[in-house]
């Protein structure tokens, strides 16, 4: 019997060795979209994948983590997982992963096919096929897990008919639609390697554990389930990048270029994630601050180290995201919390238990400046006086977030950066957005800013924040606005009476 | 720099191009060190429209949570025009003050300075 | 200051002994273990050994069976049959 082919062996006959040379159609028509963006490659044969995974190990092993996940998620329904949360607050987290992060897993599912077929080197087209189907998985077994809490919470209704219309998705959905619309190596880079690679190990590892420990059995299981892929694309990114740097010295400044448009891009729309760890985590793992410093300045910037051989540097305004550390996620929920009435999940103002976690992981900036701002919202709500704001704000060109950042190095006030072109002045919340507009102006002279579309007219003729949430299929009160007196927490306070109650009681 | 592209020129007029308002335009202003707005307000008025009746009938209502808004004097603000000192004249519509599509007006109230000594 | 590279894992059952046989391969690894989680930091190089991990579970191991239990990682990956190495370069 011939003697069992070692991984490198088999790995090479299982794509290479699948590949053929087309007869009667040159290359260079056959992947017309590989060598526009100036990426000069010699030898697609020097690609690998580290995994060096094969189809067959593919589908054995992905069959093994499904039947795992989904025996969690059958155990998790059938047992009323939901009366195991440590409170309903945690579901606004659990509502913007559904809206926001779900539809980008199924964006990358068709980023990544879209990015396979482009591609003329046979290593890197299986690696995105892979890639292609483990989003597609993602986005799935996301849907199964939360549609359990669709049945008992408000806000899980209509997540892809938002994800065309509201505000703040309009944030990740313009992310991924500016990766989808560069060419196949930009596109990789972009998702594999500086989101990916860098930053979502912030979104899968402390959120992820933080769910754990909330109880969300479901969101757990899928979260780490779906990270064991990530762990498989953050290889992949590793390994274009690599392999660009390797292959030509003239695609050194186009990466570096690249680089520090998605750092940039993708820390922007982490504070999203970095807002859902500290402040809709009713029990905390990790502040914010905390796992920045542990997941971008420390294993961030170690790979950084590691790429400083090929003449790659830090990406650009890295600084400014270590100076906004202490107070991004406390500027950002008061967003949140001001233009509740458009949002598909309640805000709140934490309780005190809650703000001493804050005072104790953000010091002295948040004890003087945010903890008074919030304790004036709670004052005036409980006056009867809630606080909106149903104003619609400056939105950011680039990222399309509401422009509430404040200065990098005055905390008071408000960044605003005017760019201009195609004859019109545009806004940017920062140097780094305003950096990005500056370099390919033409495609952010395009994006629908959703204030701006309220205001021509193009959202269903809404003329305020009430019909635009209409607008955006959200019941005023029930799916939006304040969590105290919300049916989600009128529902949670009766269930957990009831789930406590011995048979005594409840006769 | 261009975006590379394949295909023919890449030349895309803005979205928020004045010609979509139909003779109205889009502005935006921030008060400062109120920060409890938390970012700066957009508008959409007709440019022929008096800047004290947008300013009384627009911009302050929207400010009306705030303790500081009952004092508000903008005859007595300090005023700026996308960045650059600015003297309005109240009287005088919008147009005629000089703002223009996606003009960007900073104001400050001089003693009335937000809450908690932050700008809040 | 060195740089650190690392693996973590879902803490369950299956995974022990595979951590065990990390912690034992690496004199110089550190766990931090958090709720679901355990991640394993190493300066500049870490591995993963098929032998170490087939001793303590008795069986046959492919080291590919790490995926089922993989959370993520950060370093460059070398795998074959016998080990599963993460390093940066120094």
């Amino acid at each position: 019997m011939a003697k069992k082919l070692g991984l490198k062996e088999r790995y090479a006959l299982m794509t290479r060795g699948l590949d053929w040379e087309p007869s009667y159609q040159p290359l260079d028509k056959l992947f017309p979209y590989d060598s526009y963006e100036g990426i000069v490659i010699k030898d697609w044969d020097a690609w690998a994948d580290p995994f060096r995974l094969t189809m067959d190990a593919y589908w054995k092993y992905q069959a093994e983590k499904e039947r795992k996940l989904y025996a969690i998620l059958d155990a998790f329904q059938q047992n009323n997982g939901q009366l195991n949360l440590s409170d309903a607050r945690y579901l606004s987290a659990v509502k913007l992963w559904l809206q926001g992060v779900t539809p980008l897993e199924y964006a990358a599912h068709r980023g990544f096919a879209h990015a396979g077929r482009a591609f003329r080197g046979a290593g890197a087209r299986i690696a995105c096929q892979m890639q292609s189907i483990d989003e597609l998985r993602h986005a799935q077994t996301q849907l199964h897990a939360f549609s359990h809490y669709n049945k008992f919470f408000s806000g899980f209704h209509n997540f892809a008919h938002m994800r065309d219309r509201a505000w703040y998705l309009s944030i990740p959905k313009s992310f991924f639609e500016d990766a989808m619309t560069a060419g196949p190596f930009e596109f990789v880079t972009s998702i594999s390697f500086a989101f990916e690679y860098v930053l979502t190990n912030l979104l899968f590892m402390p959120f992820v554990s933080g769910a754990a420990y909330n109880g969300d059995m479901a969101t757990t299981t899928f979260g780490f389930s779906a990270q064991s892929d990530e762990s498989r694309h953050m290889t992949l990114g590793l390994e274009v990048v690599k392999f660009m740097l390797e292959q030509h010295e003239d695609n050194v400044p186009i990466v570096q270029a690249w680089l520090d448009k998605w750092f940039w891009r993708g820390y922007r729309l982490l504070g999203l994630v970095g807002t859902m760890m500290d402040y809709m985590l009713p029990k905390k793992v990790m502040s914010w601050q905390e796992a920045w410093g542990i997941y971008w300045e420390e294993n961030g910037v170690a790979l950084f180290h590691d790429l400083a051989r090929y003449g790659i540097r830090l990406p650009k305004h890295h600084e400014v995201a270590a100076k906004e550390k202490n107070r991004l996620t406390h500027e950002m929920w008061t967003v949140l919390y001001q233009y509740g009435n458009a949002l598909g999940l309640h805000t709140w103002v934490p309780n005190d238990e809650e703000l001493d976690w804050m005072s104790e992981k953000y010091g002295e900036l948040f004890t003087s400046m945010y903890r008074p701002r919030l304790l004036h919202l709670r004052e005036l709500e409980q006056r009867g006086e809630r606080f909106f704001n149903n104003r619609l704000p400056m939105v950011c060109q680039v990222c399309q977030i509401p422009v509430f950042y404040t200065e990098p190095d005055d905390p008071h006030v408000q960044c605003v950066r005017i760019v201009e072109a195609a004859g019109t002045k545009h806004h940017c919340c920062s140097d780094g957005c305003a950096d990005i507009f500056n370099r390919e102006p033409m495609k952010y002279v395009q994006a629908l800013i959703p204030p701006q579309q309220i205001y021509r007219g193009e959202a269903g003729g809404a003329r305020d924040i009430f019909e635009y949430g209409a607008w955006l299929h959200l019941e005023r009160d029930v799916d939006t606005g304040e969590y105290r007196g919300s049916p989600d927490q009128r529902h949670w306070q009766a269930w957990q009476q009831q789930h406590k109650a011995t048979p005594a009681d409840a006769a | 720099m261009s975006v590379k592209h394949l295909g023919p020129a890449y030349e895309y007029p803005s979205a928020n191009r004045e010609e979509a308002y139909g003779g109205d335009i889009n502005f935006y202003i921030r008060w400062e060190r109120h920060l409890m707005f938390a970012c700066p307000a957009a508008y959409r008025a007709p440019v022929a429209m008096p800047l004290s009746e947008f300013l009384e009938h627009m911009l302050k209502p929207d400010y009306a949570a705030h303790p500081d808004a009952a004092r508000l004097d903008f005859s007595r603000c300090v005023w700026k025009l996308d960045r650059a000192p600015w003297q309005p004249d109240f009287a005088r519509s919008i147009a005629d003050n000089g703002i223009g599509h996606m003009s960007y007006i900073e104001f400050a109230s001089p003693g009335l300075d937000g809450l908690h000594g932050h700008g809040y | 200051m060195a740089d650190k590279v690392f693996i973590a894992l879902q803490n369950n059952a299956d995974a022990q002994p595979i951590i065990e046989a990390i912690l034992a391969d690496n004199p110089e690894a550190v766990p931090q273990e958090s709720p679901g989680m355990v991640k394993i930091d190493c300066p500049w190089r870490l591995v993963v050994r098929r032998e170490s991990i087939e001793a303590r579970i008795g069986r046959e191991f492919d080291l590919q069976e790490l995926h089922v239990h993989l959370i993520s990682l950060g370093g460059n990956l070398d795998e074959d049959d016998d080990q599963f190495t993460l390093a940066w370069t120094r």
